[in-house]
C-alpha cells in the first residue's frame, strides 16, 4: 500500500510540472498586466500617475522580463514555499491564501458533512421504497437540486437571510465579532452564519450523492447474499445496515476524496454572491485585476488538491472494499 | 451485439412481441425510449424551446434593445379578461400610471383602469430578421403609444421588455450548450477512438494529456480562461470563445469513456474479422466502430449539454461570459446580483426558471436516452 | 502676518474667501480677520486644553506629556460645523479592495494648505500658518506652525520638507520623475530652508497655482498616499535611506529601495504621521484600524484637542452588495464612496428604520463623448467631424432627459456646457447658443444641410460619395449606468440615420489609442468642471488626453514639431490656458472663462451628456458635524476637506 502511494506521488510530478506551465500561461493570457489594470482603476477616480512610475514598478516585480524567465522565478519560488507576491494586496500570496483557507475548508467540510448526512438516509430510503411516493418526491427534489444554478440558490438564500432574518449574508461574522478574538460567542456567531453557505453549496452535491446511493443500494439489494440473508431470517434492519449499506456505500467512498476539492472550487461562485471571506472571491478579484501570482497559485493549489483527492479516493476504496487490490 | 442486423423480408408476419429480436439497434432504442414518458415530454419541451429560439424575433413583441422611456422596472403585467365593465372576449392589459413610494422615493406603477389595451395577434412592430429576411410581424402586441407596451415578465432597469429579452437570450443560452457539446463530441470521439483503437504510445500520450487537463478544477479554470477574453472583441467572437472554453475540458471525459468502449470493442469478433478481410483502419473506425458507440456518444452529449448551459449562465452572471449588448439568460440574471433587485424587482429572476426547465429537460432526456441505447437493460 | 497682508494681491486668486473686487479691501479684511483670529488664539492659549479621556489616562500614567505640551504653540482652531463634540466612538467605513487607498486617505487630508469645506471659499491654512508670494509671483514663502509634532512626539520641521524634496522626490529610483506640479515650465523648483519653520519655493516662472498644489494630494504615487509629499518623517525614514550613489544604478542594491519603499508606505503602521488618526492595524484583505494621534495639532473652538472619534475602522470588501448590506444595516456612520445610483432606493428604504439618512454630494465632472477631430484614418470622415453642424446634430439627437431618468434614477441632471456653479471659477455666460437640447428635427435638418441626405437601403445616411457612414463609439467604462447611457446614445444616433457601433474597450487599450496614438474615432470620458485649473484636461486642447484634440495638443506641446497645427480658435484656447495659469485677478479670470465657454458652446468640440459623479452616501443621524450638502471631489479630498476630525457620535 505504502509503495503504491509513493509510486503514485512520484507519477504526479511530471503532471504537476505540466499543470504549472499551463496555469502560468493561462494567467498570462489577458492582455496587459496588473499595473495596467491599476492604472485604469486610478483613472476611474480621475487620478493619473506617470507612465514611468509603472515602468519602475514593473522592473521591481520582474514584469519586464520575458515570460519564461518569469515562470522560472515563480516556479523556483513555489518550490521554496514562496508563491509570489500579490500586487493588489501587497502581501505574499501564501499568507493571503493561508489566511482564508481555514474558513474555506471549514465551509467545504461543513457542506460535505451536510451532504452525506442528508443524502445517505434518503438514498437508502428511496432504494428500499422504490417507486413509492417518497422515492418519486426525493428523486424529483434531487433533479431540482441538480438543475438550479448554485448562484440562484445563493441569491435566494441571501434574500432570505438579509430581509427575513435580519442579515447574515455579509460575510461569516457579525460586525461586532469580526475583529474580536476567538471566544465561545464568536464560534457561535460563526456557526449561525455558516449554515447558509453550507446548505447552499451542499444543495447541488446532495442531489447527486443521493442518486448514487440509491442506484448503488438498488444493485446491492438485488444481490443473492441479501436474499440469502433475508432467507436466513435475519432482521431486516440487520440486513440493510450490516450487509447492504456497507457494500452500497463503496462507490460513494470512491468519490469522497474528490468531493472536498470539488466543493472548494464549486463554492467559488456561491461565495462571491454571498460575499464570504473565503478564497473564492479572492480568486475572482485576482482575475479581474490581473493579480497573476495570486490567481495562479490558487488554480495550482486546486489542481494539487484534485490530484491528491484522486489518490485519497483510490486508497479509501481499497481500504473500504477488500475485493479491490491496488495494481 | 450492437451491430445492426438486416431484417428479413418476413418481418411483417412476425407479431409484435417477437419483432424485438429482429429489430435494428435504433428501432429498439426508440421502442424503449417511447416508454419513458418523462423523457418524451422533456424532449418535446426542448423541441419547443429550440423552435422558439428560431422564432424568437417573432414571438417576442419587441426587439431585445427596445427601450421604453420612463418604463423602467415595470412589474409583470397581468393579462386580463375582466374589466370593471365585465368580461371581454379579447384579453387586454391596463395602461400604467406612475406614482412614487413615499419611503424610498422609488417609482411605482399602478394600473389605470380607464385605459385598456387589447392584445392582438399578428401585430406589426419592431423590425426583426427572420430566417434572413426582415419583417415587422410579431405574434402578439398591443396598439399603444410610445410608452405603452405589453410587459408579460415586466421590464428591466432600462425599460426593456423582459419577456422579449428572455426569448432573445434563449438563442445564446440554448445554442452555446449544443455547439459546445458538438465540439466536445468531435474532439472527444476522434481522440477517444484513436486512443482506444490504436493503443500504444498514442494512447499513452493522449491519456497523459487527459490526465493533466482533468487535474484542473473546472469552474476556476473556466473563470480564468473567460477572464482572458479581451473586452473589445466583437460579440460573435466572444460567443465562440466562450463555447470553446466550455468544451475545453468537456471532451476529456467523453474521450475517456469512448476509449473504454473501444478497448473492449477492439477485440470483438466483427472487428477482427473485418481486419482479416483486409479492411482499412479508416473503414473499420467509421464503418464499424463509430456506429457501435454512436448511441453512447449521443447519450453522453445530451447529459453534457445542461452542464454547459449552467456554466454559461454562471460565467455570464459573473460578467465573465457573454457581454451586453448580446444577451443570454446569464446576462439577464446579472441584475439579480444586487440587493436592490432582490428586494424590489424579483421578477428579474424569471430567466432563472427557464434555465432550470431547460436543464431539467435535458437531464430527463439524457436519462431516457441512456436507458434506450442499452435496450436489453431492465 | 504683515507679510501676508502686504502680498495679498498675489495669493487672493480663487483661493480667497471673498470675491471682492478691490484687492485693497481684501487685504484689509483679511488683516482684520487674522487679527481677530490671533486674539482668539491667545485667549485659547491662556486656557488649558482638554483632551480625550483615554489620552488623559495615559498622561497620568506618565506615558504621554500633558496636552499643552503636545499641541503646537498655535494649534489650528476649527469651528465644528454643527456643535462642539463629545469624545469617543469608532467610525466604521469600507474600502473596495486594497488599492482603494482613497477610502482611508481621504479621512486624513493633511496638507501644507487645505481646501475649504466649500471649494468656493478657496484655500485655507493647514500645516502652513502663513504664506506670501513676492511681487513677481515667482517666490513663495511658507511659514509653518511652531511646535508641530509627528505622532511619535518628534518635532515636525522644514527639514521634513527638504528631506522629501531632496531624498525622495529627486531620487529617480524612488520617484521616477520629479512631480510635474513642482516643476512648472519644466524646471524643478528650488526649495530653500530659511529656518526651522520657514521655507521658500522658487519657481522659474510666476506660479500662483502653487497654492492649489500645496492643498492638493492629486498626482499620487499609485500605491501610497503621503509619499507624494510635501513632506516625509525624516527622523524615521533617514536610517532606511539606501546608501550609495543614486546615479550608479548597477551597483545600488535595489533591495534597499524595497525596504525604504515599505517603510515610507502609508500603510506601514510604524511610520509616524501628522494626521488625526494613525494606522495601528493593517491587514490587507481584511481591515484597517486607525487610532487617534495624541499629538494632533488641531483643537475646536472650546479648546478640545481633536479628533473627537477614537478610531477609524475600515473594512475591506470586494462585493458591492456587502457595502449595501452594511449600509442598510446602519453600521456605516458616514460613507460616500462606492455607492451606486442604482441602489439609492434601497438605501432610502431602510434609512428611517436604521436611523441614518441618504446624502447626495455634488460631483465635479461631466460625462461626454468626443469626436476625434483629427481622425487620421479617414479623410472624408475627418471633414465631416470638423463641420460643427455634424457635432451639433449628434448632440441635439441625444435624449439627455431619458438618459438621466433611465440610467441615473433622475438624480443627475442633463449636461450643459459651462463650469458648475460650485466652481471657484464659475461664471454665468448669458445668451449661449444652446446646442444640447433634444431636438431630433433640428438634428436631421442640420445633417441634410450638410449634404448627408443620401441613405442606404437600410435607411442609414451615407457619405456624400455614397460610401457607408458608420461611427464607432469607444468607451472603457465598466460602470453599469455609463454603459446603459452609451447604449441610449447609440440608439439616439441611429434614430437620425447615423449608423453607430458601441465598442467597449479594455481601459489600457483605450488609453493607448487616445493618449499615445490619437487613433480613436469617438471617445467617451468625463472632464472636470469644478477645478478645471487643477485638472485641465479636455478644456483647452492642450493635453494628450483630449479625445477631441489629441493631435492639436501634440502640436502645442511639442511647439509645432509634432502633431497637427490647430485652427485659430483652438490656438486661442491654448493661449487662454497659459494666461489662466498665471492670472490671479478674479475679473480677468471670469472674462477668460466666459470666452472659453462661449467657444465651447459654439463649436461643441465636446458633446456633453450628463453632469455626472453624484456622490451618494449614508450618514447616521447621530453622526454630527457633517454637512448635508457639499461638493465631493478627489481634488479636494472629500470628506477630508469637511474636517473629519470634528465628526463625532452624539450620545
Amino acid at each position: 500500500m505504502l509503495t503504491y502511494i509513493i509510486r503514485r506521488l512520484i507519477r504526479m510530478i511530471p503532471t504537476l510540472i505540466a499543470i504549472s506551465v499551463m496555469v502560468f500561461v493561462i494567467i498570462q493570457l489577458p492582455p496587459g498586466d496588473f499595473f495596467d489594470s491599476l492604472q485604469a482603476q486610478l483613472a476611474e477616480s480621475d487620478s493619473q500617475a506617470d507612465q514611468e512610475v509603472f515602468e519602475a514598478l514593473r522592473r521591481q516585480y520582474n514584469l519586464d522580463k520575458p515570460l519564461w524567465q518569469q515562470y522560472v522565478y515563480w516556479i523556483t519560488g513555489c518550490l521554496q514555499g514562496d508563491f509570489g507576491y500579490s500586487f493588489e494586496w501587497r502581501r505574499p500570496v501564501s499568507e493571503l491564501i493561508a489566511e482564508r483557507l481555514g474558513l474555506t475548508f471549514l465551509m467545504a467540510s461543513g457542506a460535505l458533512i451536510f451532504m452525506w448526512f442528508i443524502a445517505l438516509p434518503i438514498g437508502i430510503y428511496s432504494a428500499r421504497n422504490r417507486y413509492s411516493f417518497g422515492d418519486y418526491f426525493w428523486t424529483f427534489m434531487a433533479f431540482i437540486g441538480l438543475c438550479v444554478p448554485g448562484f440562484i440558490i445563493a441569491l435566494v438564500a441571501m434574500y432570505m437571510s438579509v430581509f427575513w432574518f435580519g442579515g447574515s449574508a455579509g460575510g461569516l461574522f457579525s460586525p461586532e465579532f469580526k475583529y474580536a478574538t476567538w471566544s465561545l460567542a464568536k464560534v457561535w456567531d460563526l456557526l449561525m452564519h455558516l449554515w447558509v453557505p453550507v446548505v447552499v453549496i451542499g444543495a447541488a452535491g446532495t442531489a447527486g450523492l443521493m442518486r448514487i446511493m440509491r442506484t448503488s443500494m438498488l444493485d446491492v439489494l438485488d444481490e443473492q447474499y441479501i436474499t440469502t440473508a433475508r432467507a436466513k431470517g435475519l432482521a431486516e434492519r440487520w440486513v440493510i445496515y450490516k450487509y447492504a449499506v456497507r457494500v452500497a456505500i463503496n462507490p460513494m467512498i470512491s468519490i469522497l476524496g474528490l468531493q472536498l476539492p470539488q466543493l472548494v472550487s464549486g463554492s467559488i461562485i456561491v461565495a462571491i454572491v454571498l460575499g464570504l471571506p473565503t478564497t473564492g472571491p479572492l480568486f475572482f478579484r485576482a482575475l479581474e485585476t490581473q493579480d497573476m501570482y495570486l490567481a495562479g497559485t490558487f488554480l495550482m493549489l486546486l489542481a494539487i488538491l484534485l490530484l491528491l483527492g484522486n489518490l485519497v479516493a483510490d486508497v479509501l476504496l481499497a481500504w473500504a472494499d477488500p475485493r479491490i487490490r491496488l495494481e | 451485439m450492437a451491430e445492426a442486423i438486416q431484417s428479413p423480408e418476413s418481418t411483417d408476419n412476425i407479431d409484435d412481441s417477437e419483432r424485438i429480436y429482429t429489430a435494428g439497434q435504433w428501432h429498439l432504442a426508440w421502442r424503449k425510449f417511447k416508454q419513458n414518458k418523462l423523457a418524451l415530454i422533456s424532449g418535446g419541451i426542448l423541441g419547443i424551446m429550440y423552435l422558439c429560439t428560431l422564432l424568437s424575433g417573432f414571438i417576442a413583441p419587441y426587439e431585445a434593445d427596445h427601450r421604453f422611456g420612463g418604463r423602467d422596472f415595470v412589474s409583470p403585467q397581468s393579462i386580463r379578461f375582466f374589466s370593471d365593465e365585465g368580461f371581454h372576449f379579447r384579453p387586454f392589459v391596463y395602461g400604467l400610471t406612475i406614482a412614487f413610494d413615499p419611503l424610498s422615493g422609488r417609482k411605482i406603477y399602478q394600473e389605470d383602469h380607464n385605459r385598456r389595451y387589447p392584445i392582438y395577434l399578428f401585430e406589426t412592430g419592431d423590425t426583426h430578421s427572420f430566417l434572413g429576411f426582415n419583417t415587422q410581424l410579431h405574434l402578439f402586441g398591443i396598439r399603444g403609444q410610445n410608452t405603452e407596451g405589453i410587459f408579460i415578465f415586466g421590464t428591466d432597469r432600462q425599460g426593456r421588455d423582459l419577456f422579449s429579452r428572455v426569448f432573445y437570450g434563449a438563442r445564446v443560452s440554448l445554442t452555446i450548450g449544443l455547439i459546445g457539446v458538438f465540439i466536445s463530441i468531435i474532439l472527444g470521439s476522434v481522440l477517444g477512438v484513436v486512443s482506444g483503437y490504436f493503443g500504444g504510445w498514442i494512447d499513452e500520450l493522449l491519456q497523459r494529456l487527459i490526465e493533466i487537463l482533468r487535474a484542473f478544477p473546472q469552474i476556476p479554470l473556466w473563470m480564468a480562461l473567460s477572464a482572458a477574453i479581451p473586452a473589445d472583441i466583437d460579440q460573435l467572437k466572444t460567443y465562440f470563445l466562450i463555447t470553446l472554453i466550455l468544451s475545453f475540458l468537456g471532451w476529456t471525459s467523453l474521450a475517456r469513456q469512448i476509449r473504454g468502449r473501444m478497448l473492449s470493442l477492439r477485440n470483438e469478433e466483427f472487428v477482427i474479422s473485418a481486419l482479416l478481410m483486409g479492411a482499412s483502419h479508416t473503414r473499420i473506425i467509421f464503418r464499424h466502430l463509430i456506429p457501435a458507440v454512436l448511441g453512447h456518444i449521443i447519450v453522453i452529449g445530451t447529459i453534457a449539454v445542461p452542464q454547459m448551459i449552467l456554466a454559461e449562465s454562471a460565467l455570464s452572471f459573473l460578467n465573465l461570459g457573454i457581454r451586453p449588448p448580446m444577451t443570454s439568460w446569464g446576462v439577464l440574471l446579472q441584475d439579480g446580483r444586487s440587493l436592490t433587485t432582490l428586494y424590489y424587482y424579483q421578477w428579474l429572476l424569471i430567466p432563472a426558471s427557464f434555465i432550470v426547465v431547460a436543464v431539467l429537460c435535458f437531464n430527463f432526456l439524457g436519462d431516457g436516452l441512456r436507458d434506450a441505447v442499452d435496450p436489453y437493460s431492465k | 502676518m504683515t507679510l501676508l497682508s502686504s502680498d495679498v494681491k498675489n495669493e487672493s486668486d480663487m483661493i480667497n474667501v471673498q470675491n471682492t473686487k478691490h484687492n485693497l479691501r481684501v487685504a484689509r479684511w483679511t488683516f482684520v480677520l487674522l487679527m481677530t483670529w490671533a486674539i482668539g488664539q491667545q485667549t485659547i492659549h491662556a486656557q488649558t486644553y482638554q483632551e480625550a479621556p483615554e489620552l488623559a489616562k495615559r498622561v497620568q500614567s506618565g506615558e504621554l506629556p500633558p496636552v499643552n505640551q503636545r499641541l503646537p504653540d498655535e494649534p489650528l482652531v476649527l469651528e465644528p460645523y454643527e456643535e462642539i463634540g463629545q469624545y469617543g466612538g469608532t467610525w466604521n467605513r469600507m474600502m473596495k479592495g486594497t488599492s482603494d487607498f482613497h477610502a482611508f486617505g481621504r479621512c486624513v487630508y493633511e496638507q501644507m494648505l487645505r481646501w475649504a469645506p466649500d471649494p468656493k471659499d478657496g484655500i485655507l491654512p493647514g500645516l502652513v500658518k502663513e504664506w506670501a508670494f513676492t511681487e513677481d509671483g515667482k517666490v513663495l514663502t511658507l511659514t509653518l506652525r511652531k511646535g508641530l509634532k509627528w505622532s511619535d512626539g518628534h518635532p515636525f520641521s522644514t527639514d521634513d520638507i527638504l528631506f522629501w524634496w531632496e531624498k525622495i522626490a529627486q531620487d529617480p529610483n524612488l520617484t521616477p520623475g520629479i512631480p510635474r506640479e513642482w516643476s512648472p515650465g519644466g524646471t524643478p523648483m528650488e526649495l530653500i530652508k530659511i529656518d526651522a519653520i520657514t521655507v521658500q519655493l522658487r519657481f522659474a516662472k510666476p506660479y500662483p497655482m502653487a497654492l492649489q498644489y500645496l492643498a492638493f494630494k492629486g498626482n499620487q504615487w499609485p500605491l501610497v498616499f503621503e509619499r507624494a509629499g510635501f513632506f516625509a518623517p525624516k527622523h524615521y525614514l533617514e536610517k532606511y535611506l539606501p546608501k550609495g550613489d543614486a546615479e550608479d544604478l548597477e551597483n545600488l542594491n535595489m533591495a534597499s529601495y524595497g525596504t525604504f519603499e515599505e517603510k515610507a508606505n502609508d500603510f506601514n503602521t510604524e511610520r509616524p504621521v501628522i494626521s488625526a488618526w494613525r494606522i495601528s492595524e493593517w491587514e490587507p484583505g481584511d481591515h484597517l484600524t486607525a487610532e487617534r494621534n495624541p499629538y494632533y495639532w488641531k483643537v475646536d473652538t472650546a479648546g478640545n484637542q481633536l479628533p473627537y472619534l477614537d478610531k477609524v475602522e475600515v473594512e475591506i470588501f470586494l462585493n458591492q452588495e456587502m457595502l449595501n448590506f452594511r449600509a442598510v444595516s446602519g453600521i456605516l456612520q458616514m460613507q460616500l464612496r462606492h455607492f451606486s445610483v442604482q441602489d439609492v432606493d434601497l438605501l432610502r428604504e431602510f434609512a428611517k428604520k436604521r436611523d441614518y439618512r441618504v446624502i447626495e454630494y455634488e460631483g465635479t465632472s461631466r460625462d461626454a463623448v468626443m469626436l476625434n477631430l483629427q481622425y487620421l484614418s479617414d479623410s472624408t470622415l475627418r471633414e465631416i467631424f470638423q463641420d460643427s453642424r455634424f457635432r451639433i446634430a449628434l448632440s441635439v439627437a441625444i435624449n439627455r432627459e431619458m438618459i438621466c431618468k433611465l440610467c441615473f434614477r433622475g438624480l443627475i441632471k442633463p449636461a450643459e456646457i459651462g463650469l458648475f456653479e460650485s466652481s471657484p471659477d464659475f461664471v454665468d455666460v448669458p445668451n449661449l447658443t444652446n446646442n444640447w437640447t433634444y431636438d431630433v428635427d433640428r438634428a436631421n435638418r442640420l445633417l441634410d444641410e450638410m449634404g448627408l441626405k443620401n441613405r442606404d437601403s437600410e435607411g442609414y445616411r451615407t457619405k456624400p460619395s455614397g460610401e457607408p457612414l458608420s461611427l464607432i463609439l469607444e468607451s472603457s467604462s465598466t460602470v453599469r449606468s455609463s454603459m446603459d447611457m452609451l447604449e441610449i446614445v447609440r440608439a439616439n444616433w441611429e434614430s437620425i440615420g447615423i449608423r453607430t457601433t458601441l465598442k467597449p474597450e479594455e481601459r489600457t487599450l483605450y488609453f493607448q489609442r487616445v493618449t499615445k496614438n490619437g487613433e480613436h474615432m469617438i471617445g467617451h470620458w468625463g472632464y472636470e468642471c469644478v477645478f478645471p485649473t487643477v485638472s485641465s484636461n479636455r478644456w483647452f486642447g492642450t493635453s494628450l488626453w483630449d479625445e477631441w484634440g489629441h493631435h492639436w495638443a501634440q502640436w502645442y506641446l511639442s511647439n509645432g514639431a509634432k502633431g497637427i497645427e490647430p485652427p485659430p480658435e483652438v490656438k486661442r484656447l491654448q493661449q487662454i490656458e497659459e494666461i489662466l495659469q498665471v492670472t490671479v485677478d478674479k475679473d480677468k479670470r471670469a472674462e477668460l472663462w466666459a470666452e472659453v465657454i462661449q467657444e465651447h458652446a459654439e463649436n461643441l468640440w465636446i458633446i456633453p451628456l450628463t453632469e455626472r459623479g453624484i456622490g451618494i452616501g449614508v450618514l447616521a443621524n447621530n453622526f454630527r458635524n457633517v454637512p448635508e450638502k457639499a461638493v465631493s471631489s478627489w481634488i479636494i479630498m472629500t470628506p477630508g476637506n469637511l474636517n473629519p476630525e470634528t465628526f463625532f457620535i452624539k450620545k
